[in-house]
């Protein structure tokens, strides 16, 4: 199998009872891809990208991401989900726990890295996502964008080949948009493939693939 | 010319004032005061219970109260995880359990733990202290069990998805994530479960208890038939009244810094 394909889905099938929402998805993304996913609301588009990690588990198919079929009963889908980073439309960072703690608490409860160790890198982390003396800052503490960035650093602290995106600007005014996307594009940079579901043109941009679903299927896929 | 709304209603509160001091007129004259007090506040018994019901029967209260919240907080958790489990038969035996010790009487499961079991089988309980805190836990075990399922799931979806991402086990993410918040939420309901275990703690004393467990409504129940005078329990009813005030006070400056903060 060609080891420059990061995600690799064929026949993926999800259904919510009796709602069809994925109906025999094929998607291939390659590494450095920036794919962008858009269409209308309820078109399955989270749910795609949802089931690329397996936070939902898809009725028939198979998901294969970084040469591991997820879709496999024998897969170790902690381990695998370690190696695919999540950014969420309402950043879901740890309330209780400041800035620099939740980017911390993967490498310690994963990774088992020491305190110290982690709290270097995390530091480094926010610095690189444009977060200085934010440290021991709460999420409460901080403007959406800054959170949204916390959250991005969160999701890259385990070193991901894979970074999903949903609806990562949605929450955010314009300026505080374009930062989160210069952060995503910085990452690309490096070497992230990326999956975005998107409606923000500004990100749409700056995509190299994008993908249009309708209806639970793939509608137009444009490099 | 017709009255006014407001006008009517002031008319009302006026009303309910002049009444409520008119009772308690009439109380105050009907009254024999001498008398209640010498029959329910005599004050050389009121001084005669101290210090032994602090330092004997208030302990033992406190120390059955413990007992019983402790047990009932570590296996109302273990039930809580239970009812959300995906596993089918945990939810069943967590559910079934819930619901036959919130559905019996306390006073009955004390009775069936304290005395039934005993004399069915011939075991004895190595502890007069385990014989009620054992009950008191199972049934309180039973309510905590729904106040911290319902903490869990007042968590957002999200926190569980996003420390699942990270590579979390499905436990790690409950220890770490999950349930520091949900303690957060729970605190004033799970303070006021420890106020209701306190109060709870007076049926114990229908157990044959040896003279240094009595709790606080056996200490007056005892007082009252040694003295022939209502004071001990007046005076056990005053020191329950000293340990849930402060508590259900607490409770309240909680939720109002709870509303303050969400506002």
């Amino acid at each position: 199998m060609n080891s420059d394909i990061v995600v690799n889905i064929t026949n993926l099938n999800k259904s919510f009872g009796d709602n069809h929402v994925l109906r025999g998805i094929d998607l291939q993304v390659q590494r450095g891809e920036v794919v962008c996913i858009i269409g209308p609301s309820g078109s399955g588009k989270s749910t795609l990208l949802r089931c690329v990690n397996m936070l939902e588990t898809p009725t028939a198919g198979t998901v294969v991401v970084l040469g591991r079929d997820l879709t496999d009963i024998d897969c170790d889908i902690d381990e695998a989900r370690a190696h695919i980073g999540m950014v969420f439309q309402q950043f879901n960072l740890f309330p209780h726990m400041t800035a620099l703690e939740n980017v911390c608490v993967a490498q310690r409860k994963v990774l088992k890295r020491s305190a110290d160790e982690a709290a270097k890198i995390a530091h480094g982390l926010l610095a690189r996502v444009g977060l200085v003396e934010k440290d021991n800052a709460y999420p409460a503490q901080l403007s959406g964008g800054q959170q949204q960035r916390v959250a991005i650093a969160r999701a890259i602290v385990m070193r991901p080949r894979l970074l999903l995106a949903d609806e990562p600007t949605c929450n955010l005014d314009s300026a505080s948009g374009s930062e989160v996307i210069e952060v995503i594009e910085r990452l690309n940079r490096d070497g992230i493939t990326l999956v975005v579901v998107t409606h923000d043109q500004n990100l749409g941009d700056r995509a190299t693939r994008h993908i249009r679903m309708v209806d639970g299927q793939i509608d137009s896929d444009q490099r | 010319m017709a009255i006014s709304k407001r006008k009517k209603a002031q008319y009302r509160r006026i009303a309910v004032y002049v009444l409520s001091v008119v009772a308690l007129l009439a109380v105050a004259l009907v009254v024999d005061w001498g008398r209640l007090q010498g029959a329910m506040f005599k004050w050389d018994i009121v001084v005669e219970q101290f210090p032994d019901i602090l330092l004997s029967a208030g302990k033992n209260t406190l120390i059955f109260t413990i007992l019983g919240f402790a047990g009932g907080l570590s296996f109302g958790l273990l039930f809580a995880l239970m009812r959300l489990s995906t596993v089918r038969p945990y939810r069943w035996f967590a559910a079934t359990y819930i619901e036959i010790f919130r559905g019996i009487p306390l006073l009955v499961t004390l009775l069936i733990l304290g005395f039934g079991i005993p004399i069915a089988t011939g075991w004895r309980w190595p502890n007069p202290y385990l014989q009620g805190a054992v009950p008191l836990a199972l049934v309180a075990s039973a309510y905590m069990a729904e106040t911290i399922r319902a903490g869990i799931e007042a968590v957002p979806k999200g926190q569980m998805e996003a420390a699942r991402s990270l590579g979390m086990s499905y436990s790690r993410a409950m220890i770490t994530i999950i349930i520091p918040q949900a303690l957060r939420i729970i605190v004033p309901p799970l303070t006021n479960e420890f106020v209701l275990l306190i109060k709870d703690t007076s049926l114990i004393s229908v157990l044959g208890v040896t003279a240094g467990t009595r709790d606080l409504a056996r200490f007056g129940r005892d007082g009252v038939n040694s003295t022939a005078n209502a004071t001990p329990l007046i005076v056990a009813g005053l020191v329950y009244l000293a340990m849930t005030v402060p508590l259900t006070q607490l409770v309240a400056w909680m939720e109002r810094r709870e509303k303050a903060a969400s506002r």
